[in-house]
């Protein structure tokens, strides 16, 4: 009797450092500013939910959970499991053997070895569920996230001056309301200017956006409010990844009127309701971070034709070469009224890699800087239609491979 | 895979290359550069400008795939202003090319190119002043105490298109590089009208400088700087 009783407390004591381990980790990992974070212990699992606005690079800030991991005792734990998220949607599992991380800690076992152990998968539904009734620590909602971001338009090929700029420097307001719910505000702002034609700082983007994660690995996103391109009204994209990341079908949709803001805050608007509408399928050739993308349907102008875009990702850089076929009698389009441009765009990472804290107020730089050339400067032939912030702005980051090879580059022990 | 010392082996026109005929080698992916090269007046064909000014392609070439490179250039005619009186623009082009077979053993690389290519495969309505079609093939020959890169290709003109390109009809060359001196690499080329001979150098890992003479009678030279998107 005397000996199942000290079994009894044995067991007891166990249990209770387990379970105390898990909310020090949690809070660690609160107080190093992960946001959304959840800990529980499962039998001898150990699993984690966070998620990042602290880096920059999804990779990394999962790279930084996973040295944190190691101030702990984990020998008691068989699997850890961790889910990360995005405006509190769950994104991507990682998972693997606490002793593997041990080994590779140690040096018992190399980076790539480590790294291939690791699971990783779009499906979380199985693994969200269980943290459905932990409350979290460092809750994302209702702060405020304050972007500053470098923008450029630029015109190229006129006789009496070779090349045109407008610089921007926008600031942006985002706070995320509740599960997956978005205020986006940007304020457009024009630093200089040597383009002709009217343009003036202005509020451009007063959003509201409702993100979702449907079952097996569908996406919604649904705005509603003054959209880009002086749009008001709705508009909706739906995602559904049919094999992980390598294949999806995409299908948009908005109506909207012309509506903004002007430079006096006071609403513009007439009654040219109109709908766009685009349909897209995506390969992703995962050995070289390859999108193979062919979107069919209405472009800014309205001009209906369809697109080919190759994007190559480099970790945080994307380089995208395309070429479209759209039906528009647009200037410069010398007489037809169906017309072809290709061009390529550059996105590369700007501003910090880590950010502040987020607290309930924050200011950071803008995270991307893209350049767009395209082929016929002068040509509205399918130019894209800006669908604003969503989950589908850093999808990608989640993917399972990016977070392999992301861990590659950032992951140091 | 490359050696170390052949990823800075650009041509004057910015693909890879010797001097000025491409190659059949394509860098790893993710690796680029950005550079200018210069051409004496007369030696190359933009407008009118060409015979009287230097032209100077300044270009960005990057690899995907290990297997395909891109290059976007822009050519421009130094002291040229652009103004509604000279009608002058610099001319932009693109360039792909794919690398139909690897070195194996006994195969060398082979290569199609197609420089300028934008009014042939998408409508544009800009004069391809820079168009060349062209197959290559080049292979590494190493010896005890250096390596020889030799390349033969043959220009010709797929799309039927234009007649101003350059490379007509059958061109080749060969890099020598010593052993002790990696960064070092000494070009004779004939790029279907001309001899031409030059020297390449690197500097930093990043930087290369080439200068040669075109026809055995007219300087010219390019640098440029590597960058490597997925180095760890």
């Amino acid at each position: 009797m005397r000996f199942l009783k000290y079994i009894y407390c044995f067991s007891f004591f166990i249990v209770s450092s387990v379970f105390a381990q898990g909310e020090e980790i949690s809070q660690f990992l609160a107080d190093e500013g992960f946001e959304n974070v959840r800990v529980l212990t499962l039998e001898n699992d150990l699993l984690i939910t966070y998620e990042n606005n602290l880096f920059r690079f999804q990779a990394k800030g999962l790279a930084s959970v996973i040295q944190s991991l190691l101030k702990y005792d984990l020998t008691h734990y068989d699997l850890v499991k961790i889910l990360l998220r995005n405006k509190d949607i769950p994104m991507t599992v990682v998972s693997f053997k606490a002793n593997t991380l041990l080994r590779f800690a140690i040096g018992d076992m190399p980076k790539n070895e480590f790294l291939d152990s690791l699971h990783i998968t779009f499906d979380v539904d199985e693994l969200d569920d269980l943290f459905l009734s932990i409350k979290g620590d460092n809750i994302s909602f209702y702060k405020i996230d304050l972007p500053v971001s470098l923008d450029m338009d630029y015109l190229l090929g006129d006789f009496n001056d070779g090349f045109m700029s407008r610089f921007y420097l926008n600031p942006s307001i985002f706070s995320t309301l509740g599960k997956g719910l978005e205020f986006e505000f940007e304020y457009t702002n024009i630093i200089q200017n040597d383009i002709p034609g009217s343009a003036i700082s202005y509020p451009s983007i007063l959003k509201l956006t409702q993100n979702s994660r449907l079952n097996d690995n569908k996406f919604l996103a649904v705005d509603f409010g003054f959209l880009p391109h002086n749009r008001f009204g709705f508009q909706a994209r739906f995602r559904n990844y049919l094999a992980s990341e390598r294949f999806f079908v995409e299908f948009f949709y908005s109506n909207t009127r012309r509506g903004y803001l002007d430079q006096f805050w006071v609403i513009q608007n007439n009654r040219d309701s109109n709908s766009s509408w685009q349909v897209d399928f995506n390969y992703r050739y995962n050995k070289f971070d390859t999108d193979f993308r062919f979107t069919y349907g209405t472009f800014l102008s309205g001009d209906l034709g369809y697109k080919f875009i190759i994007t190559r990702q480099f970790n945080e850089v994307y380089m995208n070469l395309f070429y479209a076929r759209t039906d528009l009698l647009s200037t410069g389009s010398f007489g037809s009224r169906e017309e072809g441009i290709f061009g390529f765009s550059l996105t590369v990472p700007f501003g910090q890699s880590k950010y502040l804290k987020p607290k309930q107020f924050r200011v950071r730089t803008g995270d991307k800087f893209d350049l767009l050339y395209r082929y016929s400067g002068f040509s509205f032939t399918a130019v894209d239609l800006d669908k604003g912030a969503s989950v589908f702005s850093e999808i990608i980051e989640f993917y399972p491979e990016i977070i392999r090879k992301g861990l590659y580059k950032h992951l140091h022990l | 895979m490359f050696s170390c010392f052949g990823l800075f082996s650009q041509s004057l026109s910015g693909t890879n290359g010797l001097f000025n005929t491409p190659s059949a080698f394509i860098y790893p992916d993710g690796n680029g550069y950005v550079g200018a090269s210069f051409l004496p007046s007369g030696s190359y064909n933009y407008l009118e400008f060409s015979q009287e000014h230097t032209g100077m392609p300044t270009f960005f070439t990057m690899s995907f795939f290990d297997r395909v490179e891109f290059m976007f250039r822009y050519t421009h005619s130094l002291g040229v202003e652009v103004s509604p009186t000279t009608k002058y623009f610099p001319d932009r082009m693109f360039t792909i090319r794919y690398q139909l077979l690897k070195d194996a053993k006994l195969l060398p690389n082979v290569v199609v190119g197609f420089h300028d290519v934008s009014n042939a495969l998408a409508g544009s309505s800009a004069s391809p002043w820079f168009l060349d079609t062209y197959i290559v093939a080049s292979k590494e020959l190493h010896f005890p105490s250096f390596k020889v890169r030799p390349s033969l290709g043959y220009g010709f003109d797929f799309f039927k298109s234009s007649n101003m390109f350059r490379l007509n009809g059958f061109f080749g060359g060969v890099e020598i590089i010593s052993n002790r001196l990696p960064n070092l690499a000494l070009l004779i080329e004939n790029d279907s009208r001309n001899f031409n001979i030059a020297g390449k150098m690197k500097f930093f890992d990043h930087l290369s400088f080439s200068i040669g003479v075109l026809g055995f009678n007219t300087f010219s030279g390019l640098f440029s700087y590597h960058f490597n998107l997925l180095s760890k």
